[in-house]
């Protein structure tokens, strides 16, 4: 038997779970913040079929509100405090460029369930777009945990 | 033949008893040579008795047909190999629907540990590896989707540590067993993980780190770099794994940027990036062939050649393709082909001199 082999690869293995399941204890300890029961307009189930019989299930919010377009929750500002280069202006020969050289960003994002931003939102849509959109929305974004709970009202956790 | 240590050492050997067995037989025939009764079998018998141990200690191919049905054996488990791996993903998404989470967890766990216990009897069973190559590389896919699924499980956020862990894990397997192709995922996947830590470090999200092609550039340049540090005397074979991984993980990055400068960390005009990297890649082909050739790695030489010409066709066509007439844009590639081979048969006559 090679026995370093077979030691140090059940070693990895066996220390990589460990690490992910310490994460997950930690990450449940501490007790429920808050419950929030959400349909499957919020919840939809993604990506089952016959070869897999797992159910997942995706998040779906949605970034619009009535005044998206005369308030948007991410305007050029807010993006710029969230530390995107939002110099230079849209119409600009070199923008293509610059906003393809963008990359992503770690952030935190509050989003607001059935509140007064998806009620506006409600109000010009369909009754059957209405049944099927999420009624959770975007309304403010943030750099830190700590900055975007201090924003909202409710308690923020991971 | 006790200072042959490796399989491809022997190889070797059989190879040039096998040219000297055709050789003694073609210059008997033509009278140059003649050889006793007594003489031709004692030379026959000495060369039957190291065909005879070289295949007892290492199972080398003594002859043609040996060696195409060895071929046929690597190709069979490379895919079969691919084929488990693809059958093992499958197999746990088609029934885990119906487990509980502890026992989706134990079946996650338990399945790269008793693949890893298969590899290692596999091993000791048979000295070609076929199938230990294969075991190994189920073992790698039972662990990859072993963190994946407990990701999805735990609905965990992603990180650039599974590349980490699954790096360890198939380096520890292939340096154990001496597994060429365990050796490439190992590299790969630490690689990963090193090119995304870089780009953390630059500001950038881990998961993005192909977007700026340096970050993987640098990755290349340290796995190209490794077996002039550590020659790998005991396992010969590998020292071509880290060329040709890092190699093609340079040229991979130069040609991203060649082909969009916006992939660059470089704060320039993107279309100012793609024609320096143009010219670097072309630059570092060339390089890379001269190694080869003095160093007599055909793999290598091979490999720079093709990407010259990569690099030398997007070159001529960002410059020219818009100014000549296409005609005369394909028959300037020819020309330059031909000027190419008159090149290398240049070079190989003065090495021949």
């Amino acid at each position: 038997m090679n026995r370093w082999g077979v030691v140090g690869t059940m070693a990895v293995v066996v220390a990589a779970n460990v690490y992910v399941l310490i994460g997950v204890a930690i990450d449940r300890a501490g007790g429920v913040v808050q419950k929030i029961e959400l349909t499957e307009q919020e919840l939809p189930i993604w990506g089952t079929s016959e070869d897999n019989t797992g159910v997942a299930v995706r998040l779906s919010w949605s970034p619009y509100r009535t005044s998206f377009l005369e308030r948007p929750a991410l305007d050029q500002a807010k993006l710029a405090e969230l530390g995107f280069d939002c110099s230079v202006p849209a119409e600009d020969r070199e923008a293509e460029s610059h906003y393809r050289r963008l990359t992503l960003r770690r952030l935190w994002m509050v989003l607001e369930y059935d509140g007064p931003a998806w009620r506006e939102w409600a109000g010009i849509l369909t009754t059957h777009d209405e049944k099927r959109s999420s009624r959770l929305i975007l309304v403010e974004g943030s750099r830190t945990l700590r900055c975007c709970a201090r924003s909202t009202p409710i308690r923020a956790t991971t | 033949m006790d200072e042959i240590l490796t399989k491809r050492q022997a190889q070797e050997r059989a190879n040039r008893i096998s040219a000297f067995r055709e050789e003694l037989a073609q210059l008997e025939r033509e009278g140059a040579l003649a050889l006793s009764e007594e003489q031709r079998q004692g030379v026959e018998r000495r060369l039957a008795e190291t065909l005879a141990a070289l295949a007892e200690r290492f199972d080398v191919d003594t002859s043609e047909s040996q060696k195409q049905i060895s071929w046929g054996m690597r190709i069979a488990s490379t895919l079969g190999g691919l084929a488990l791996c693809a059958a093992v993903f499958l197999f746990f998404y088609r029934f885990w629907g119906a487990l509980g989470t502890a026992t989706q967890v134990g079946i996650l766990v338990a399945a790269p540990l008793g693949a890893v216990l298969l590899t290692d009897f596999a091993a000791r069973r048979e000295r070609t590896l076929y199938f230990a190559s294969l075991a190994a590389m189920v073992a790698f896919a039972c662990f990859v989707l072993d963190l994946n699924v407990m990701g999805s499980i735990f609905n965990l956020t992603p990180s650039p540590h599974a590349f980490l862990a699954w790096g360890a894990f198939a380096l520890i397997l292939a340096y154990a067993y001496r597994l060429r192709l365990l050796l490439a995922a190992g590299l790969v996947c630490a690689g990963a993980w090193a090119a995304a830590n870089f780009a953390t470090l630059c500001g950038i999200y881990w998961a993005q780190f192909p977007a700026r092609a340096e970050n993987v550039m640098a990755v290349g340049l340290i796995v190209l770099g490794v077996p002039a540090l550590r020659p790998h005397r005991r396992i010969p074979e590998f020292p071509w794994v880290y060329r040709l991984v890092g190699l093609l993980a340079v040229f991979l990055a130069i040609l991203l940027v060649a082909l969009s400068g916006e992939s660059s960390y470089l704060p320039f005009e993107p279309k100012n990036v793609e024609r320096c990297y143009q010219l670097v890649g072309l630059a570092a082909s060339a390089g890379v062939i001269w190694a080869g050739v003095r160093r007599r790695m055909p793999g290598i030489v091979n490999l720079g050649s093709a990407s010259f010409v990569v690099f030398l066709y997007i070159r001529l066509h960002r410059a020219l393709w818009d100014v000549l007439p296409k005609y005369l844009f394909f028959l300037l590639i020819g020309l330059i082909a031909l000027g190419l081979l008159a090149a290398f048969q240049r070079i190989r006559r003065r090495r021949e001199a």
